[in-house]
């Protein structure tokens, strides 16, 4: 069977759901496209730490709108 | 999505803000360019268009990284957020397209929202994203 796809791989992370019932049967059996697939959620995790940093603070829209309002930058 | 501009900027302030700090990593400056390219956008529209939502993410996107651009070069002489100015750097450096999938996901827009913004097919968002997350480990040399 042909393996799995990085970007197959990447979506699934993200969308278990999407990986076909061939697909996740192929997933459970090929050491390779393990291996792939853990390859894929590490640099993933990594990129994600990179970018996401430190969480974000709440914000509240109506107060910024309302603000906004108070200047006339916004009508 | 048509609507008025008080419910899109209730539903999408929070997005375009977080599109914001993920480029230029630094709340205040977020937070300044999401509220300039708010008001940008209701004096461009308005009456909203449907896809006001992509347009605005697209409008955030583009506000964001020329933003960077003036940023990086302000940054370059400066030591503080050295780690912060190096992602951003690296945002910068890397193929637009590819430093947008990540900044439209980890600003948790969907796939399909994603795909729309960026004028792709969904299925290839999967891909993009792989691409990406290598090309900014690399630009980043973590």
């Amino acid at each position: 069977m042909k393996h799995l796809s990085e970007a197959t791989l990447r979506r699934r992370l993200d969308d278990p759901a999407s990986l076909a019932a061939g697909d996740r049967a192929h997933l459970r059996a090929c050491r390779r496209c393990k291996d792939l697939a853990a390859q894929v959620v590490g640099d993933a995790r990594r990129a994600a730490e990179l970018l996401e940093g430190t969480p974000l603070a709440p914000v509240d829209p109506a107060a910024v709108l309302k603000a906004l309002r108070k200047r006339g930058a916004v009508g | 999505m048509a609507g008025n501009f008080e419910d899109l900027f209730l539903a999408e302030y929070p997005r375009v803000l977080c599109i914001a700090e993920r480029v230029l990593r630094k709340r205040t400056e977020a937070e300044q360019l999401a509220r300039e390219v708010m008001a940008a956008f209701g004096r461009t529209w308005p009456a909203l268009p449907d896809d006001c939502a992509v347009r605005l993410h697209r409008a955030a996107l583009d506000a964001s990284f020329d933003r960077a651009r003036d940023k990086r070069l302000e940054d370059a002489g400066g030591e503080a957020g050295v780690s912060d100015a190096q992602v951003t750097a690296a945002l910068v450096r890397m193929p637009r397209p590819s430093a947008e999938v990540l900044v439209l996901r980890s600003s948790r827009l969907t796939y399909a929202e994603t795909a729309a913004v960026l004028q792709v097919e969904e299925e290839q968002i999967g891909a993009m994203l792989r691409r990406a997350e290598l090309r900014l480990l690399r630009e980043a040399a973590v």
